[in-house]
């Protein structure tokens, strides 16, 4: 193992491809996601070339409309053209789900790393702090975050991401617990290689493999997370859209028009099912121990 | 067994009151007062306003009056809602919540362990896939779509239920079906895990080979191994649903206790926030160590006793 690493290394992730492409669910989700992305990146501009209308574009005489051919998911109640607001607000959460997340592998992988490096003592209290948090109401601190910060976007996914990285951190940790034991760190060790150095250069990218599994599932969670507070009104501000404040409009109209909710709430449901069966793939793909 | 829960009862309590101490002061750090909305208040009944809460004293003596309220079971007087105590809310609405969560866990047990075993005993049959890629919606679909689309097809369209409000067993179908769907298919996707590990566990051959019938070897044998992963999962979920959901009970107009606690955070009203962290926290580390005793009772191997 230690050895050859990098040759072990590369045959794993090719492993875990071939093992992906086999798992028809897992390619389909994977399709879908990226289709649906890339609607979200070019749509909004398709529909304002060849329609003339942005997210925000009001066009009152032609308010609370059921789809048509002029615009397809319908118009709100002020006018708006409901395909490019879903596609746009589509967008917001992609980048918040996927900075969100990011934010929390980041801060976990090193907290866990660190944690599970130096050991002892310190472990101990790191661990515990973590076990607080973990307590703690997952709302309660995002509402916290989120009125001192203020409501913009980036803060909402900053606030998110402090508050998803505890499970990264604990599964780092228990992946470093066993690592550092092993041969290629002793022997890092003995060639005088400093701490930072073993965490960073050989205790991390062996953790790899748990960390992007977990990642690709905290984006769905991350994006759900975000639509939950702009249900509430703590999320993305008007006149942005966000997926979460679409349904909470169309829920709020959906007795007269229906196309409201049922459109944005499909397209998230979509977005959230291609993704998570991309997750679990890859998590079959890359920890096949974990499939029985 | 019973001296370990004795102990872990006791290691409780630091825990709690670093939970206390922590989210006490976060709120009062954060920005805002209780009494800065919309209305301008005279400064006069301002300072009357902090003096009837004790905010006018310094923080460190507002906190151990806090401490020593709680430990006498008092959670202090809502700012929002100046006519009631914290305990008088919470009472209020704990019943009505506790019963949408019941609604809504058996809803999930059943269907969720019910879905489980099918996928875990039909492995890899069109029954798997359709349990599990119904499962995975279930996961997809959030609450807040659910509910919504239930309304609309089931009280708007169809009229089966009402729509909003509580009162009588309609009232509590809708809501406690949306808050139900997401941790059945949680639950039926851990049942599935659980079950599949020891499908092929040795004493579970043993079973087999003393000529238990399938059925029984799926139930006393099979199901409680498999049941582990749902056990851990299901503590928590039940501590949360517990206090209510916000979206759900926001969503049906119920009278429970989810909603107050962001309105609450909002509006700065420190002590019935404080009421529903305690009362949260309080109740997420009972069920985590519940989930730990039903450890010992699923899996013989586990022993506390050191």
């Amino acid at each position: 193992m230690a050895a050859n690493d990098l040759v072990a290394g590369t045959s794993l992730w090719f492993d875990a491809w071939r093992r992906l492409r086999k798992n028809r669910m897992a390619v389909a989700g994977g399709v879908i996601v990226c289709a649906l992305t890339l609607a979200c990146l070019v749509g909004p501009r398709i529909v304002q070339t060849t329609w003339g209308y942005g997210y925000a574009t009001q066009n009152l005489a032609y308010g609370a409309k059921p789809p048509s051919w002029d615009h397809w998911f319908g118009t709100d109640f002020h006018g708006r053209d409901l395909l490019t607001r879903v596609l746009y607000g589509g967008r917001v959460s992609l980048q918040v789900g996927l900075l969100a997340a990011f934010v929390s592998a980041t801060v976990g992988t090193i907290f866990g790393a660190v944690s599970g490096y130096i050991g002892g003592r310190v472990d101990s209290v790191m661990m515990r702090f973590v076990d607080i948090l973990y307590v703690l109401p997952y709302m309660f601190l995002v509402i916290i975050l989120v009125t001192i910060f203020g409501k913009s976007l980036l803060l909402v996914f900053t606030a998110l991401g402090l508050v998803g990285w505890l499970m990264t951190a604990r599964i780092v940790r228990g992946q470093v617990l066993s690592l550092k034991e092993r041969e290629f760190v002793r022997a890092a060790r003995s060639v005088g290689v400093g701490g930072t150095a073993i965490v960073f250069r050989h205790l991390i990218p062996n953790t790899l493999g748990p960390i992007i599994v977990y990642f690709t599932l905290t984006v769905p969670t991350m994006i759900l997370q975000e639509a939950f507070l702009s249900f509430l009104g703590l999320g993305v501000q008007a006149p942005r859209p966000s997926l979460g404040a679409l349904i909470n409009e169309g829920a709020n109209h959906m007795v007269i028009f229906w196309w409201e909710l049922v459109f944005p709430g499909s397209f998230m449901a979509l977005l959230l099912f291609s993704m998570n069966f991309l997750g679990d793939g890859l998590r079959d793909a890359l920890d096949p121990q974990l499939k029985s | 067994m019973g001296p370990f829960i004795i102990r872990r009862l006791f290691g409780l309590i630091p825990t709690l009151l670093i939970i206390v101490t922590l989210s006490f002061f976060l709120i009062r750090l954060a920005p805002g007062s209780p009494f800065s909305d919309e209305r301008a208040v005279p400064p006069e009944v301002k300072a009357d306003l902090e003096a009837k809460y004790g905010l006018d004293q310094p923080l460190w003596a507002q906190y151990f009056r806090y401490v020593g309220n709680l430990l006498r079971g008092d959670l202090g007087l809502s700012m929002k809602y100046p006519q009631r105590s914290v305990n008088e809310i919470i009472a209020l609405g704990f019943p009505v919540t506790l019963t949408l969560a019941s609604v809504a866990l058996v809803w999930a047990l059943l269907l969720g362990i019910t879905a489980g075993i099918v996928g875990a005993v039909r492995q890899n049959t069109v029954w798997d896939y359709g349990a599990m890629t119904a499962a995975m919606v279930g996961i997809s679909v959030p609450t807040f779509v659910l509910g919504p689309l239930m309304v609309l097809l089931l009280s708007l369209t169809l009229y089966w239920f009402p729509p909003a409000g509580w009162g009588t067993w309609r009232h509590i179908i809708l809501p406690g079906i949306t808050l139900g769907t997401i941790r059945a298919a949680y639950i039926a996707r851990l049942t599935r895990g659980g079950m599949l590990e020891v499908v092929r566990a040795d004493y579970i051959r043993t079973a087999r080979a003393k000529g238990l019938r399938e059925s029984l070897v799926i139930q006393r044998h099979m199901l409680k191994g498999g049941l582990l992963p749902v056990v851990t999962y299901l503590g928590p979920a039940i501590a949360f649903m517990m206090v209510g959901s916000v979206v759900v009970e926001k969503i049906f107009n119920t009278p429970g206790i989810g909603p107050y606690f962001v309105d609450a955070a909002f509006n700065r009203d420190y002590f019935l926030v404080m009421g529903i962290v305690v009362l949260e926290s309080v109740f997420l580390l009972l069920m985590n160590l519940l989930v730990d005793i039903a450890y010992g009772f699923l899996d013989p191997r586990i022993r506390y006793e050191s």
